[in-house]
This record gives C-alpha cells, sequence and structure tokens, in this order.
C-alpha cells in the first residue's frame, strides 16, 4: 500500500530540481555518459550525493528533450559504446541561471536557519 | 515533433534506450571487477545497485512524451486480442450498437437533407424567398411586376415545376420539367457543365425553344453523351433545343424534389398557344426567390417590397374579379422567409413526424445501450481475477479503467462503422418508399453525429462496467478468486447502486417501450 501511495515517479520529481543542476554541472567539464554522470556526482559530493539511476536516464532524457543538452554514441576509453551527453548553448544559459538561483536559496536557507550570525556581523 | 514522426522512431528510441543501460550496466560491473570482485559478484551487486531495470526504461519513455498515444495502441491490441477470442460477445454488441446508431443516423440525415442542408448553389445564405401572403404562390402578371419594381435584390427568380412528356410519338415518357424565369440560374449561381445555362435572353416570347438538362438526366437518360449540346428534343411533341447541362449535384431549389428538364417560362406559350398560363391573371403557379443586394437585411426587404405591393398589385389586378375580391386582392402583401435551405413542400409535411421518429430511435438505441451494458458486466465479473492480478502487480486504477473504456469505444466505433453503412442503405430504402428526392451524400454533420453517438453510447455502456471491475482492493479479489468464488456477486459490489439486479433493469424499460408504441400509433 504505502509504495502505491508513494510511486517512483515522487522521488524523481523530488530530486528534479537539484538533479538537473548536478547533471548540467557535471557536463560542464566535458561529454560524458550516464554512467560516468552518476560516479563524478558521487565523488565530487564527497560520497555523499547517491544518484539513483532510476532518476538519472529520466532526467538524461528529458534534459535532451529540453535541448538543454545533446547526445551522441561514441567509444569510451575501455573501448565501450556508450552514450555520450554534451552541454549545448542553451544548456550553459540554463545552467548559470540555475546556479544564480541555487545560491541564492542557501544564502537565503543560511540566514534563515541562523539569523544571529547576520546581526553581530552588522 | 509530431506523432507520426514519433511514431516511426520509437523502435530505433527503444532500442537505443535498451543499449544505453546494458552498457550502463557493462561499464559498472567491469570497473567491480577490476576492484577485485568475482564476475557473479559483480552482476549481482550491479543489478541491486541499479534497481529495477524495465520501471527505469518506463519512467525514461515517459519523458519522451505521447505516452498516452502508445498506451492508446498497446489498448487497442490488447482489447482486439480480447474482442477476438469471444466472437459472439464481439458480434452481438457491434450488431446491437450497430442498428441502434444505424437507425438513428437513417433518421438524422433524412432530417439533415431535408431541413438543416443549405442548398448547393452559390452563397445560400443570401437567398430570400417571396410569398404573396393569401396565396404562396405567384400569378404570372404579380411576378413580372414584381421583376421590374423591385430595388431590394441583386436578382429574382420565379419557377414552377411541371410535367413534361419526351416521346417523339408513341408511348408516353413522362419527366420532371420546370419553368424557369431568365434569371434563375443566374441569380443562383448555378453554372453549366456543358454547353450554357438559360439567360434572361432566352425568358422571351417568341425566342428560339431551347432547354437545359440536369446532370442526373444526362447521365440516365443519354448515358452521359458527351454530344448531346446542340441536339434537338421533344418536349410535349414540340422541338427544343438543347443548349447545356448543369453542373452535378443541382436539383433545383425545391428539396425532396428535382428537375429533369429546364424550360424557359415564357415558352410556357409553345405549349398552350390559346390559354396559356403567362396571361391567365388569376391562375397562381409560381414560385419566387431573390438574392439579398449586400447590406440589406430581410426585415428591409420585407418591408421594400411591402412599399411597392399596392402598386404591383393594382397593375396585376384581373377584371374577372368581384368588387369585394378586388379589394382583398388590393390589399395583398409579401412575405418573406430565409431561403438558404430552399422550398419544400414535404419539410411541413414531414419534419414533425421525423423529429418524433428520431427520439423514438433514440430510445432503441438507448435499450440497445442498457443490453450492452449488462453483456459488458457480466464480462467484466469474468475479468476479476485477471483485473485483481493486474492491481496486485501495480496498475494504476485510471490506467485500467482507461484500458476496458478502450473496449467500448472499440465497439462503439465498430457500431458505428456499421451503423453508417447500414444507415446508406436504409435512409436511400426509405426516400425511395416516400418517393421524394433527396441529396443524401454523407456531409460533416451526418459524419459528425454519427461520431459524436459513438462516443456517447460508448462512455454510456462502458463507464459503469469499468468502474465496477477495477473498484475492488486487489487482496481481498485474489483470495477471493483463488477460493473459487467468482461465481457470487460480493456485497462489496458499488454498481450494485447503479443496476439491482439485471432483470429489473430491463424490466425498467418496458413502460418505456409502451409508453412509445403509444406515440407511434397515435401517430
Amino acid at each position: 500500500m504505502q509504495t502505491r501511495k508513494q510511486p517512483y515517479r515522487d522521488r524523481i520529481e523530488l530530486l528534479q530540481g537539484t538533479l538537473d543542476l548536478l547533471i548540467l554541472t557535471t557536463l560542464q567539464w566535458g561529454p560524458q555518459h550516464g554512467y560516468a554522470i552518476s560516479l563524478a556526482i558521487k565523488a565530487n559530493s564527497g560520497d555523499v550525493l547517491q544518484v539513483e539511476t532510476g532518476s538519472l536516464y529520466p532526467a538524461l532524457h528529458r534534459l535532451e528533450k529540453q535541448r538543454w543538452v545533446a547526445s551522441e554514441w561514441k567509444q569510451t576509453e575501455a573501448n565501450q559504446r556508450a552514450k555520450f551527453y554534451r552541454l549545448t548553448a542553451a544548456g550553459r544559459k540554463q545552467l548559470a541561471a540555475e546556479q544564480s538561483r541555487w545560491r541564492q536559496l542557501v544564502d537565503a536557507m543560511a540566514a534563515a536557519m541562523n539569523p544571529a550570525v547576520k546581526e553581530s556581523e552588522s | 515533433m509530431n506523432p507520426w514522426q514519433w511514431w516511426r522512431n520509437r523502435t530505433r528510441r527503444e532500442s537505443e534506450l535498451d543499449e544505453e543501460i546494458q552498457s550502463h550496466l557493462r561499464m559498472a560491473e567491469r570497473d567491480r571487477i577490476d576492484r577485485g570482485e568475482t564476475s557473479t559478484d559483480a552482476r549481482c551487486n550491479v543489478q541491486r545497485e541499479f534497481g529495477n531495470v524495465l520501471l527505469t526504461k518506463e519512467v525514461t519513455r515517459a519523458q519522451w512524451g505521447w505516452v498516452w498515444l502508445e498506451q492508446f495502441v498497446m489498448d487497442i491490441r490488447y482489447v482486439l486480442r480480447g474482442l477476438r477470442r469471444s466472437p459472439g460477445f464481439t458480434a452481438v454488441a457491434v450488431l446491437s450498437l450497430a442498428l441502434g446508431i444505424g437507425a438513428n443516423t437513417t433518421l438524422f440525415s433524412l432530417i439533415d437533407a431535408l431541413i438543416l442542408r443549405s442548398l448547393p448553389v452559390v452563397q445560400p445564405g443570401e437567398l430570400l424567398a417571396v410569398d404573396v401572403q393569401d396565396q404562396g404562390d405567384f400569378t404570372n402578371a404579380i411576378w413580372e411586376q414584381l421583376r421590374d419594381r423591385q430595388n431590394v435584390f441583386l436578382g429574382a427568380f420565379a419557377w414552377a415545376h411541371t410535367g413534361f412528356d419526351l416521346a417523339a410519338g408513341g408511348e408516353k415518357q413522362p419527366v420532371a420539367g420546370l419553368y424557369v424565369s431568365g434569371e434563375f440560374f443566374r441569380t443562383l449561381g448555378v453554372r453549366a457543365l456543358r454547353g450554357r445555362v438559360l439567360m434572361p435572353d432566352d425568358d422571351r416570347r417568341g425566342g428560339a425553344p431551347v432547354a437545359v438538362i440536369s446532370h442526373a438526366f444526362w447521365e440516365r437518360q443519354y448515358g452521359a453523351d458527351p454530344h448531346i449540346v446542340g441536339r434537338t428534343i421533344r418536349i410535349d411533341r414540340h422541338p427544343f433545343t438543347i443548349v447545356g447541362i448543369t453542373v452535378p449535384g443541382f436539383f433545383g431549389v425545391d428539396v425532396g424534389s428535382r428537375f429533369d428538364v429546364a424550360v424557359p417560362l415564357a415558352s410556357e406559350v409553345i405549349f398552350d398557344p390559346e390559354r396559356p398560363g403567362l396571361d391567365q391573371r388569376l391562375q397562381w403557379w409560381l414560385s419566387v426567390m431573390g438574392r439579398l443586394k449586400p447590406g440589406i437585411t430581410p426585415q428591409k426587404a420585407g418591408a421594400g417590397l411591402n412599399v411597392i405591393a399596392p402598386a404591383i398589385f393594382q397593375a396585376a389586378s384581373s377584371p374577372d374579379l368581384r368588387p369585394e375580391e378586388q379589394r382583398h386582392f388590393l390589399r395583398n402583401q409579401f412575405t418573406v422567409h430565409p431561403g438558404a435551405t430552399g422550398f419544400s413542400s414535404l419539410r411541413e409535411r414531414y419534419a414533425r413526424g421525423l423529429v418524433i421518429l428520431l427520439s423514438m430511435v433514440g430510445v432503441v438505441l438507448l435499450i440497445a445501450c442498457a443490453n450492452l451494458t449488462n453483456l459488458l458486466l457480466a464480462r467484466a465479473d469474468a475479468r476479476r481475477r485477471e483485473v485483481a492480478v493486474r492491481l496486485a502487480l501495480g496498475a494504476g486504477r485510471a490506467r485500467l479503467v482507461r484500458q476496458l473504456l478502450t473496449e467500448s469505444l472499440l465497439l462503439g466505433g465498430l457500431g458505428a462503422l456499421l451503423g453508417a453503412a447500414l444507415a446508406q442503405c436504409g435512409s436511400r430504402a426509405l426516400i425511395g418508399y416516400l418517393d421524394m428526392y433527396l441529396d443524401l451524400s454523407p456531409d460533416l454533420r451526418v459524419l459528425g453525429f454519427t461520431a459524436a453517438l459513438a462516443i456517447v453510447t460508448s462512455l454510456i455502456v462502458g463507464l459503469v462496467p469499468a468502474l465496477q471491475a477495477t473498484w475492488l482492493a486487489p487482496n481481498g479479489a485474489l483470495k477471493e478468486a483463488a477460493r473459487g468464488l467468482t461465481g457470487s456477486r460480493g456485497q462489496w459490489s458499488p454498481a450494485a447502486c447503479w443496476w439491482p439486479h439485471r432483470s429489473p433493469c430491463r424490466c425498467c424499460w418496458l413502460p418505456v417501450r409502451v409508453c412509445w408504441y403509444g406515440v407511434c400509433i397515435r401517430c
């Protein structure tokens, strides 16, 4: 019953905003395939953020549909065929917008959770 | 991306997604092996880490859009398989719907052709029919006065139906004849397929005797002979030259009748040189219509005509009238009404009957719906185990209802197709029986009516069984099914409120039927 009331999709929607930002951030250093993206997010966050593949691939396809990323099939260094995603110009713009929004949110959260610091500073 | 492109790319996208996920799994597996896991462990761990591959694919596919279309196609395939497995049920369902929808479409297409459809002429909305208040029809003198004095119409015309004999000798060959004034074809905007139509110049006494034939008559009588124009035919033994054939589809302006041969009004003198109807000031035989000048409303036109009415009736008066009749004649007025749908005496005669009949066959369709709902309820009962399993596996209720509704929609669609075919035969048979001529080629209005009927019936028929079939907790239903209790209907069914028992439901239609039979008999 619990699973029916909280279907799989909901968990993706909860993560959606952040996951998109994480993917776009990872891709700004060059084209990557899905597996490498998930590894990179995990490593860059100090193993804190675990990206579920069940959310990663829908997110990649959604970003591609919005034309923020583009994809092509290439060989990896280990000579595996994989689908590589790269950032488009529109994707770069979106990344900048989302990054600034995220910073705003972080600052606002910090200020809200710790008002004393701000008062003592001023 | 349009749906068609999307549909064509579907298989490629599908296999690409599969390959993408497989490559992910392979790479993850290799990494684990490199870290020293055995290949079996690596594969297990990778799969555990990845989670549900099918679900991931499904959620990813949902991002592509058009999921509803894909599901719709899947549903249709599933439904077709199910229907093929029970041909008896399918046949009964489709046939009963086809009869119901067919009967309704038949009557509606008659109503459409007789009442709703515009004349097949240029801008029918500008046409205005004119009557003489007391008589309806016109005498030739009144018509000529109106033609020469009116200033509200771009063009006005008169016509009269008659019968002609086309035989050159021997046995009679009756055809539908039409007298038309010179402006008839020009004002209606009806062109000639070959040759020319009749012009104002033809409508002169003593002019050359000419005739125009209808397209249908040209095909029927002359086998669409391309050299018919210029040939001389005998109308009531008098020679007339065929100068043209009208465009296909034009049957005149009287809905319910048609013409074969049209001759100028003035040639009436030829048939009756002694006492020509043209000069009979008390012979009311002409119908009149006009095309409004731009910017003139029907009300304005009526008022404008009545301003000149006294002068017209004065000039058209007859010395044969007694003094009181004379006074009455001079006080006459004109009435106007919209001419877009043409003239019809049949309309007044049949319109009410047709509407009553239509509501009767509407009730017949409702009865068919009720019976079909019972069939579907029984089917839903038999399907409870299947539905329970699918609910237990995580299918959404809305999704299942949609699938069941697809079934009734498909039945409704098939019924409507067959019904439309039946209606084509039915309406033709009916007008043959009533001995009238109507253009029954299906138009958008009739097709829309049939489609709407199909959709509404499908929803009426399908909704309750679909809701009932999916209205259960998977656990209980599975256990019940496992215990083999599917035969008895449990108390949980909310459908019980809708259809307390099967047979009473049919019984409650009985009084309705009786009522309608009563109406039938009274009509």
